[in-house]
Order: C-alpha cells, then structure tokens, then sequence
C-alpha cells in the first residue's frame, strides 16, 4: 500500500505541474490585462484591498508589471521541478501562495470552477507536504489524496444532483440554451442539439454520470472506468464550452479518486 | 535542558485552537464580504451550468459627430475552436473572465448598500475600462459612447425598456 500511496502522490503533483504550467503560461500571455492600462489595472482593482493599507502595499508591489512577470518566471520553474523532481515544503508552499496572489490578483477567480480545484489540489499538496515534513511522506499524502478526493468527488456528485434537481436540465432545455450562449455558440439551427430526444438523452447521461461518483469509490476498476469516461467528459465540455483548464484541474485529483477506491475496494 | 518533541497531534490540536481563536477575532471584526469575494477560490462552488436563469449582458453604443447614436451591440465571449487551445487557450479564458466581470456588475447593483453609488465600487471603473479598450470601434467616426447592463432570462432576446438595470452617462471618447 505504501508504494501505492507515494505512487498516486507522484502521479498528483505530475498532473498538478502541468496543470499550473499551462495556467502560467496563459497568465503570462495575459499580462496586458493586469498592466497599467489593463482592465485589471491595480491602480483600479486595489480598491478592493483599501481597508487593508498593508496589503494594499504589498499587492501594490507585486502587481508592477516587472515583479509580477518575474514571479510568473519563478513559477513557470517551479513547476518544470515539481513535474521532474517532485514537490518539496518550500516549493509547495511557494506554488501554493503565488497561486493564492494570482487569483486574488483577479479579483478572487480567472476561471472560476478551475481555480477552485487547483487551490483545492494545492491545499491537499501542502497538507501532504506539511505533515510529510513533521511525520512521514505515506502518512502526509495519505491526507492530502483523502482531501483532495473529498473535494473532487463532492464537486460531481453536488453539480449532478443540482441538475437533477432542475427541471430544464432533466428534460434537455437547458443544454442547448446553454450551448447557444456559449463561446462557441450561437448553435446552429440544424443542431441536433435542439431536438429534445438528444438534448434529453445527453443532459442524462451527464446528470447520471456526475451522480454516479459513491460507485466509483468503491473499487480502484470502478474509479478507473469513472476517471476514463471523467477525461471524454471533461474533453466534451472543453470542446462545447471551451474550458481547457477543467480538464488539467480536475485530471489532477483524479489519482486522489483511485486513492480512496483502493482503500474501500481493498 | 530536555529536547522538545512535537507529533503531528500535537500540530492537529495547535491548528485547532489557531482556528478558534481565529475564528473569535473574525467573529468580532467580521469577516468582510470583500475578503470572502476575493478568497472565493477556497469557497467550494460545484454549481456549474445548474439552471437557467438570468444573465446579465452588457451593451454598447456610439455616438456620431452628427449626434446620431448607433444601435445597442451586445458584448457576448465568443472564439473559435481548436484542438490546439486545449493546452492554450488564453485570450478566450481572458473573453469569460470579462463576462465574469459583467456578472459581478450585476451583482454589485443589486448588493449596493444604501446612499452609496455604483460608480464607488471596485467593478464599474473595470467595466468602464474594458468597454473603452476593447468594445469600442477603432476608427474616428464617433465622439461619444455609452454603455448599459440589462438583466434577463437565458435563451430570451433583451427588452430595454424592461431589463435595463444600469444605463452609464455619455462618455467622451479619450
């Protein structure tokens, strides 16, 4: 169990790493918007920090479009050393509050669900990390996968449920509506989309698929066969919705998943 | 002098009465909305694409030199696919971020405290910005614009008579 347990520890920070490199690079690509002139500006966005005069300065600081492009670099390094080398306390914690600057930097979230599930691998990276450092590295990414597959598994299970609970969703309205205001909308009239028979069938084996998260917990195959057909999920919603950091966020809990599966499942 | 040792309970429960006290000086102070939007990375929200609802969209108009102003255009994130942007997919995730930054207009409308103006939040002057860097034609043949959010149900074709919830004064192009 111990070689397991290390193993699907790897296996996160591998996925995590590439999921942090794909999100700096986009964020250094992104720099404009939170420069001087940017939408992002901090001469605009520090009101948000104005009771707060010390972080104000310190925020201040770190958004100068010199300080914030050579802390991207840091990361951009850190993350090449987590994937290649594995995760040590300091880089951690290193990758775990830049991350915290950056999405305060905007404004709390820059893609909203996938934030929350970076930070929430994170945090699951430092507790492994932190009681790896004071106990022993089994027992730190023994807590650190149960959190993250907590979070992870939550996460389907409350979104499926949530649609199963909308009416528009269980009879398909929702799914081309969605669509046709989408990034890649609008739908087309021919869609198939917008036949209910489709709209039904898909929007169920969603709602089905996202329920069905207890039953993958409870033998590694089943968490297998879930995180396989988690992946064509994730690859669909990125092709309809455009949202590529959803695929890297969530496939980096996935071991998490496994974890937990091979624990119950024996 | 004898050597210290700590065990990771002894850590639990220093974290546990970290916590509390933390949690009785929040409890004083109050811990504010502002802290909590800009930590909300932390807040599970596991509500993706739940259900149909209101969306709010932003509008732009301009105004030419003869005094005659355009039609309202709707500011809607749109991109085109490719295979590639699974790995980098920057100016499209910046095109929501933007939409997301109109939602949270919206939401501060409808939480502004009593006595205070819009114009004093953190996301009106962003909003003001973002329609003047990116929203508004390049060429000189307008003078004025203006920029309004209207509030309606998802699928629905926007009525600005009635879903109007926010209208900007006439700008004056920089």
């Amino acid at each position: 169990m111990t070689h397991l347990v290390l193993f699907l520890g790897r296996l996160t920070e591998c996925f995590l790493a590439i999921n942090l490199l794909i999100q700096t690079i986009e964020y250094l690509h992104l720099r404009e918007a939170t420069g001087p002139q940017g939408v992002w500006a901090f001469s605009l966005q520090g009101r948000d920090f104005k009771s707060a005069p010390m972080l104000h300065a310190l925020f201040g600081w770190l958004s100068q479009d010199t300080v914030y492009f050579w802390l991207l670099l840091l990361r951009l390094m850190a993350c090449l050393v987590l994937f290649v080398a594995g995760g040590s306390l300091p880089l951690i914690l290193f990758l775990f509050v830049s991350g915290l600057f950056i999405v305060m930097r905007w404004r709390g979230a820059f893609n909203g669900g996938s934030d929350f599930m970076t930070m929430a691998v994170m945090t699951g990276c430092v507790l492994a990390s932190v009681i790896g450092y004071w106990e022993s590295e089994e027992l730190g990414w023994r807590a650190g996968l149960i959190y993250i597959a907590i979070q992870s598994a939550t996460s389907y299970f409350i979104s499926g449920g949530v649609k199963l609970l909308s009416a528009e969703w269980r009879n398909g309205q929702a799914l081309p509506l969605f669509l046709d205001g989408g990034v890649y909308g609008p739908l087309s009239r021919l869609s198939p989309y917008w036949f209910g028979a489709v709209a039904k069938t898909v929007s169920w084996a969603f709602i089905l698929w996202e329920c069905s998260i207890p039953l993958a917990l409870l033998a590694l195959p089943n968490a297998l066969f879930f995180c396989t057909v988690g992946l064509f999920f994730h690859g669909l919603v990125f092709w309809y919705f455009g949202l590529n950091r959803f695929v890297f966020a969530w496939l980096s809990s996935y071991p998490a998943l496994c974890f937990i599966a091979s624990v119950i499942g024996g | 002098m004898p050597e210290l040792q700590f065990s990771l309970t002894d850590g639990l429960i220093f974290i546990y009465f970290l916590s509390l006290i933390a949690a009785l000086v929040l409890g004083r102070r109050g811990l504010s909305t502002t802290w909590l939007f800009l930590l909300r990375s932390f807040i599970p929200n596991w509500r993706f694409f739940h259900a149909l609802g209101y969306t709010p969209r932003l509008f732009v108009r301009i105004r030419n030199e003869q005094a005659v102003w355009s039609d309202w255009q709707m500011m809607i994130p749109r991109g085109r696919r490719q295979w590639s942007h699974l790995f980098f997919n920057a100016d499209l995730n910046l095109a929501m971020s933007e939409q997301t930054l109109v939602e949270q207009l919206s939401t501060d409308i409808t939480d502004l405290p009593e006595g205070q103006s819009i114009e004093q939040t953190t996301t009106y002057p962003m909003v003001e910005r973002l329609v003047r860097t990116k929203l508004l034609p390049p060429d000189q043949s307008w003078s004025h614009f203006q920029f309004c959010l209207c509030l309606y149900l998802t699928g629905k074709t926007a009525d600005f008579n009635e879903d109007m919830i926010l209208l900007s004064p006439e700008l004056v192009r920089e």
